[in-house]
């Protein structure tokens, strides 16, 4: 288990405030935010590159905060691997088997891992550039997990890959942490990453913890403007409008929250003369088709837009509705009140306290 | 646009082609106007050997010596920021641009204050003897050897070093296994830049440790006393020497940064 208790680092102008974070053995925890949050000097910090103002790092219940990175016992890939250019896979692989004697003769430790990552014909490759990106990233982790690391930690670790690799490894590495029972601290900025392979969630805003979590609930229930902005909820508006544009229940407790945020897939969109008495009148502005589904572009009100995302048959049946004959709902359940900016900074100490 | 291009590619040509004439030029000089034969036969005389040994032994040990302070100096300057870092960094290379006289005259007026009149008598002698000659190519090497290696370890992407520090590596393994593996290109410049430079000078030599025959004269030293004393064979023949030790610490520095990975 590590556990991160009101850790404090400040480097230059930047500082990290008292972020307090647990983690049990074999979990996954995701540190996310947008760029300049501070999440790769929260990492460094804990991993032991930089030493902390204040405040302590435990692994299981021992205090490390005043060890070196080396007396850890932890493994890190970051986002370019760091696979050394100068070693064969072979030889990257082992290269932190604790001795000499243990490197020259790895035996069913090499053999395991390799087989796991399913690499046995790359190890006597000389020449780590020829690898391509994914077998680059199954090197990495063979390097990173020989060591049994007690965490490991990950640096945006598929950044720089495709779709179709990126997916491939999102799913490697979910098994391996069933099979392996390896405890994982993830920094990323991709919500995918994060939704795939964490079961806790924190995010990161400015130096600040701002929420933190089991996954569902950081990702269902945000507590704040800014935090349902970065989770990319693309209907954020403030409750009064809402109210007037008679989508809000009547009897809705507000609990002194300023906004709402509704999904795109939790409005529903359909004919007038189809629509239950909740349904209010809008208009259809414009259908932007992905790959996938349509993201609608609403007006309602006059002046209350909103995105809805639907099917690309719902998409083509609105079309030739008319823009002015539909209505919109909400899925029962799915509007999330939220405090609004202003309230982050007084809520951050708390947020941990709450969510544990 | 033709012509435009035309003359472009006639200029490179030109300059090329005389910046190449003149090293031609000056070698075909040596050849010119004493022969091989003779040169090569004045190389067998005792002083000329002497000389030669000399420079060999003074420039190994001056430029191996300096390796060992200018890659902890290197690895300070490429990956720390600290405090007076800059002045540090231009003390260090203070003895590239000042003249190698300049550094003799410093090194002979250390060796006139009280400390240096004290390890004169009581540690080793450098004035007018061979660890004298040794000191003067050391600082003429170690400038030279720390700009080289500070380039060569600020390339070094220093998240490997990171990764294998968190992989169990300590501070000294950490140099040992990875840091210095992947500066063995600028390793090996630094070493034969160094090592050229050394065998090369004159004007620090000349200034601490004098031309005294059979003990002091390097070299340069030596090429300097033959063509006083009008022995144009000798000088000749160990021109040739020296420039064929430059060819090969050319060509030996381009090899190694050719093996230099990305």
């Amino acid at each position: 288990m590590i556990q991160v208790d009101d850790l404090n680092v400040s480097v230059g102008n930047f500082t990290l405030h008292g972020v307090n974070l647990e983690l049990r053995q074999g979990g996954c925890l995701a540190i996310l935010g947008p760029s300049g949050a501070g999440k790769s000097l929260l990492l460094e910090t804990v991993m032991g590159a930089r030493r902390p103002d204040r405040g302590r790092v435990l692994i299981d219940g021992r205090n490390i905060t005043d060890l070196p990175p080396e007396a850890r016992r932890i493994a890190y890939i970051p986002q370019d691997l760091a696979l050394f250019p100068h070693l064969s896979v072979r030889k990257n692989i082992i290269f932190g088997l604790a001795s000499a004697a243990a490197r020259r003769n790895p035996g069913d430790a090499l053999d395991r891992i390799v087989a796991m990552f399913k690499i046995e014909h790359l190890l006597d490759r000389q020449d780590i550039t020829t690898l391509s990106g994914g077998e680059k990233q199954r090197v990495a982790l063979a390097r990173a997990l020989i060591v049994q690391p007690r965490v490991l930690f990950l640096d945006e670790p598929l950044a720089a890959l495709d779709a179709a690799t990126r997916d491939d490894l999102l799913r490697s590495l979910r098994s391996l942490r069933q099979t392996l029972n390896t405890t994982i601290f993830l920094v990323t900025h991709d919500l995918d990453e994060a939704c795939f392979l964490a079961d806790e969630v924190a995010i990161m805003m400015q130096g600040r913890i701002v929420e933190y979590g089991p996954r569902d609930r950081v990702f269902r229930q945000p507590r704040t403007t800014a935090v349902a902005r970065f989770l990319n909820i693309r209907n954020i508006l403030p409750i009064a409008q809402l109210e007037s544009a008679g989508l809000l229940p009547a009897n809705a407790q507000h609990h002194g929250c300023t906004h709402v945020a509704v999904r795109a897939q939790d409005i529903n969109i359909m004919p007038a003369h189809h629509s239950p008495p909740d349904a209010v009148p809008a208009r259809l502005d414009t259908l932007i088709p992905l790959d996938s589904r349509t993201i609608a572009q609403l007006t309602l009100n006059g002046s209350l837009r909103l995105e809805a995302l639907i099917d690309h048959d719902q998409a083509a049946t609105l079309g030739n509705i008319g823009s002015d004959r539909i209505r919109v709902s909400i899925t029962d359940g799915r509007l999330i009140y939220l405090s609004n900016d202003h309230a982050d900074s007084k809520q951050e100490t708390s947020m941990g306290g709450l969510s544990k | 646009m033709k012509l435009s291009r035309s003359l472009f590619t006639l200029c490179l040509v030109c300059g090329l082609g005389g910046a190449v004439s003149i090293v031609l030029a000056m070698l075909a000089a040596q050849v010119g106007y004493a022969g091989i034969s003779a040169p090569i036969a004045t190389l067998g005389q005792p002083d000329i050997q002497h000389a030669i040994k000399l420079s060999l032994f003074t420039a190994t040990i001056a430029a191996g010596l300096a390796m060992l302070v200018a890659i902890p100096c290197a690895y300070a300057l490429a990956r720390y920021r600290f405090p007076g870092r800059m002045l540090v960094d231009a003390l260090l290379d203070i003895p590239i641009i000042i003249s190698p006289i300049a550094i003799g005259i410093t090194l002979l007026l250390m060796f006139r204050s009280a400390p240096g009149h004290w390890v004169q008598e009581n540690l080793l002698r450098f004035v007018f003897e061979v660890p004298g000659i040794i000191l003067a190519q050391f600082i003429i090497a170690l400038a030279l050897q720390i700009r080289v290696l500070k380039a060569t370890f600020e390339e070094i992407n220093p998240r490997l070093e990171q990764v294998a520090r968190y992989l169990g590596c300590g501070a000294w393994a950490t140099m040992w296994r990875v840091t210095l593996p992947l500066a063995r290109p600028g390793l090996i410049a630094a070493m034969v830049l160094g090592w050229g430079r050394a065998i090369g000078d004159y004007g620090a030599t000349v200034t601490i440790a004098g031309t005294v025959k059979g003990k002091t004269d390097t070299m340069p030293v030596s090429i300097v006393l033959n063509w006083s004393a009008v022995r144009i064979e000798a000088a000749v023949a160990l021109v040739m020497v020296l420039t064929f030790i430059a060819l090969f610490v050319l060509l030996a520095v381009r090899l190694a940064a050719g093996g230099r990975r990305a």
